[in-house]
This record gives C-alpha cells, sequence and structure tokens, in this order.
C-alpha cells in the first residue's frame, strides 16, 4: 500500500530546503476503466462413441449446443483511484532572503486505470530536519505544471494551476515557486507539502471535480463502473519527507544568487552552485 | 387459421364493441401454435451437459466477534490487480452418460493466470501458450522470446486451460472446475 501524503518538504532557507526524494514504483499497465472481461467455457463430449456438438457456457446454466448458444460470464473494470507525489530535488534547495521565484520540485503520477485530473495544494509543514527547524513560510506560494515536460519551471510556459488529463501511469513535474522575504536569515527553514487530489478526467482544459468518494460499498453492479480507491487513505497523496532547514552550526552558507533553474544539491553548496556565499544577516 | 381470425377481426370491427375481444382471441390462438412449434425445436437442440460459468472475487467480512471471514462474492468490484475466480460447473442433465469430457476456457485477454490455481476432481488440467492449437503441462510448454528464442512458458504464457476428465460422466452427475486470474 502506497502512503497517501505525500509531502514536499520544500525548505525555503537561507540556507536550504530539503526534499528527500520519497519514490514509489508505479504499477504496470492496467487495464481500462469501463472494459467488459468476458468469460466463456465450452464443454466437448462424445455419447455412445459419437462426438456431440460442443455447448458453451453461461451465468446461468446453458445446454443448447453449437456456437453462440452460449453467454459471456462478464464485469465491467472499475475505475481504479491511485497516484503517488514524489521529491524531485535530491536535498535542501538554498535560497538567500529576498530571493523570487524559487522552485521546489515534484512529480505526480496517475497510478489509477483511468486519465484523471489532479487538484494541486501547497500545503506549509511543520518539523526538524538536520537538527534545524521549519520556522517561516515564504511569500506567494504559487503551483505550476509543467507544460512542455522538461522538468523545469519556466514562468512563461509553465502556467496550469492543475494538472489537466493525465493518462494512466503517466507522471507530470509540478513546481511550488515562492519568494523569499527579506527579512529570514541563515538557518531558516520553510517547509512545505505538495498535495496531490485526483480529480474527475476527460474534459480537457477544464478542471474536473475532486473525487472524494469510494464507491466499493456500494451494492455491487457487474456492469457499472464503481469508483475503488487503491488504499484506505483516499485520492489524495502526499509523502512525509524531512527537510533541512540549516546547518546545526557554524556560519550559515548560502547559495549565490541561485535561479530556480539552479538549486544547491547540498546545503554546503556543490559545483552546480558555485561557492557558497557567506551570509552575514545569519550571524 | 391464421387467415380466418384476421377475417374475423376485420368483420368484428364493423359490428363494433366485440371486435377487440375477438381479435385478442384470435391472435392468442396463433400464440399458441407458435410455441407448440418452439418447444419441438428446442426439446430436439437439448444437449447432454449443462455448462455454467460464474465469476467471482473474495472479500473479507467482518464478524460480530470483531474477526474477519473471506467470502466469495459476484465479481463487480475489480480494478487491474484484482484476483478473480472462474468456476465453471457441468452437470449431465441427459439420460445417457457422457464420456471423453473436455472443458477448455480461454482466458479473457484481460486477465493473467494464476500459476498453480486450476483445480477439478478427476480432470487432467492442461494450458496452451498458442491460442488453444495444442495443450500441454506446464513443465513442457514453451514459447519464443523477443529474439527468437525458446524458453520455459511461464503463467503470463497461458492463454487457454483445459480439464479432461479421466472418467464417463454419469447422468444426473455433475461436479465443477475452476481456476483463478489476475486482472492486468
Amino acid at each position: 500500500m502506497k502512503t497517501r501524503w505525500t509531502p514536499t518538504a520544500v525548505v525555503f532557507a537561507v540556507v536550504a530546503v530539503l526534499l528527500l526524494g520519497m519514490t514509489q514504483a508505479a504499477l504496470a499497465d492496467g487495464t481500462d476503466a469501463g472494459t467488459d472481461v468476458d468469460n466463456l467455457a465450452t464443454v466437448d463430449y462424445e455419447v455412445g462413441g459419437v462426438g456431440q456438438t460442443p455447448i458453451e457456457s453461461s451465468p446461468t446454466g446453458n445446454s443448447t449446443p453449437g456456437v453462440g448458444n452460449g453467454t459471456v460470464t462478464t464485469f465491467v473494470v472499475d475505475q481504479k483511484i491511485d497516484l503517488t507525489v514524489a521529491t524531485v530535488d535530491g536535498a535542501a534547495v538554498q535560497v538567500t532572503p529576498g530571493d523570487n521565484d524559487q522552485v521546489l520540485t515534484y512529480t505526480v503520477t496517475n497510478d489509477g486505470n483511468e486519465v484523471q485530473d489532479f487538484s494541486l495544494t501547497a500545503a506549509a509543514a511543520s518539523g526538524t530536519w538536520g537538527g534545524a527547524t521549519d520556522n517561516f513560510d515564504p511569500d506567494n506560494v504559487e503551483i505550476y505544471v509543467d507544460a512542455n515536460s522538461n522538468g523545469t519551471y519556466e514562468p512563461l510556459t509553465d502556467t496550469g494551476t492543475y494538472i489537466d488529463e493525465l493518462a494512466k501511469d503517466a507522471t507530470i513535474s509540478v513546481f511550488i515557486v515562492s519568494d523569499i522575504p527579506l527579512t529570514r536569515v541563515g538557518g531558516d527553514g520553510a517547509l512545505y507539502d505538495l498535495v496531490a487530489q485526483v480529480a474527475e478526467g476527460g474534459s480537457a482544459a477544464s478542471q474536473g471535480a475532486d473525487i472524494l468518494s469510494d464507491d466499493s460499498g456500494i451494492a455491487d453492479d457487474p456492469a457499472t463502473v464503481q469508483i475503488v480507491f487503491a488504499d484506505a487513505a483516499g485520492t489524495a497523496d502526499a509523502v512525509s519527507l524531512p527537510g533541512r532547514l540549516g546547518r546545526p552550526h557554524g556560519h550559515q552558507d548560502v547559495c549565490g544568487r541561485q535561479r530556480p533553474d539552479q538549486r544547491c544539491r547540498e546545503p554546503e553548496g556543490d559545483p552546480g552552485c558555485g561557492h557558497p556565499l557567506h551570509d552575514h544577516r545569519g550571524e | 387459421m391464421k387467415r380466418n381470425a384476421w377475417t374475423e377481426e376485420i368483420r368484428f370491427t364493423k359490428e363494433g364493441g366485440h371486435a377487440m375481444v375477438r381479435f385478442s382471441i384470435a391472435l392468442a390462438l396463433a400464440g399458441l401454435a407458435l410455441l407448440a412449434v418452439t418447444g419441438i425445436a428446442r426439446a430436439a437442440e437439448e444437449g447432454s451437459i449443462e455448462l455454467k460459468a460464474v465469476a467471482e472475487v473474495e472479500v473479507e467480512v467482518l464478524r460480530e466477534d470483531g474477526g474477519t471471514d473471506v467470502e466469495r462474492v459476484k465479481a463487480s468490484t475489480v480494478v487491474p490487480g484484482d484476483e478473480v475466480i472462474y468456476t465453471i460447473y457441468y452437470t449431465n442433465v441427459g439420460d445417457k452418460t457422457a464420456d471423453k469430457v473436455v472443458v477448455t476456457n480461454p482466458l479473457p485477454g484481460e486477465m493473467v493466470y494464476v500459476d498453480g490455481s486450476a483445480t477439478g476432481d478427476g480432470a487432467a488440467v492442461t494450458f496452451s501458450v498458442d491460442g488453444g492449437k495444442t495443450y500441454g503441462i506446464p513443465g513442457d510448454l514453451t514459447v519464443l522470446d523477443a529474439d527468437g528464442n525458446e524458453r520455459p512458458a511461464t503463467a503470463d504464457d497461458y492463454t487457454h486451460i483445459r480439464w479432461t476428465f479421466q472418467t464417463p460422466v454419469s447422468s444426473g452427475e455433475g461436479g465443477y472446475v475452476d481456476f483463478r486470474a489476475r486482472l492486468a
């Protein structure tokens, strides 16, 4: 079973936010919801040494020989609701006070068997990781969906705020974008969860209603597509992730004015970020 | 007879209120005649074995003491990954013994056979991996891989299941065979 809540830890700290990825294997392709699954058995036999016309099965019993005289035993495949939310950032995202449009990157995967929409929420979380604690919320927190599937936030391109028509087994990137207040200091941290909620699909460019109920308890009807949650947690998914909020001691290193697509992977800075700058405000 | 009935109907229509009554009688007579013909035809087509196939799933049911029982219910709420139990009931409804009885069940295209699940009292179970052309026991079956090399078949490769009864099925006798398959 999957954990339904996949928090994405977005730590906007003068030094870093860390999202540890918690990935879950997506299921293999599932049979589409609404598919009829038909079964038909046949019996061959002899009477007195003479071969008889085969007889096909039916749900209630058939004894009329011949092809076409049986009736399939059938059920319709129901709609499986399942999803996975995971983080892409391998470590805390380091930010500098005053930076705008800082990005945390997540993925949402449709593990169900039908095209779905997903509504998205950025939930401020709390917690401690790596000796530092979430102690602020960034400004202007927004969520955008990766429109061109390149995994990189592009303000002019990625403008959708919900996931539209995600095919079964498909994965798409989602960005939590926010501004870091100038008043923050080194060691501050902010932790965010991305919550994805399965919604009705089937209508492109239109956000479907959230799917909140499970039909499993409703009287069974083999001919009707029912909604079945893959696990007890329902239709929203989030994973609790620890967030690196800051270095436990010493000066707070700040990754130099990184752009959204140029995040530090480690609080100490890595080659991709250049040499960490010293943030005097953190002292 | 039918012609006379219509003639009567027209005549009575002209006479008024009794027309519909007479017409109904005429139709009823025609209907009886049709039923009689149908009945004779069906008797001639009756086979010796009745075959009934059901599809069920297992569900956990809460007992009053807080425990759970596993019960089988008709397959209706089924999503990918769920296991379905197929049971085929056979009954010799004829008045003579049926010999060389063989029940064959093609696996529905969306279902994958659950290895080792097929049972059938008094029947030898074999499988096909070539759409029902040939049958064999699991250890003897092979398929070609993507490179054209032969490899042992697995349950995923099965296309048909066959139960070959080792003894005749007497008049009035019956039983069942079954197997499990998972929705892909």
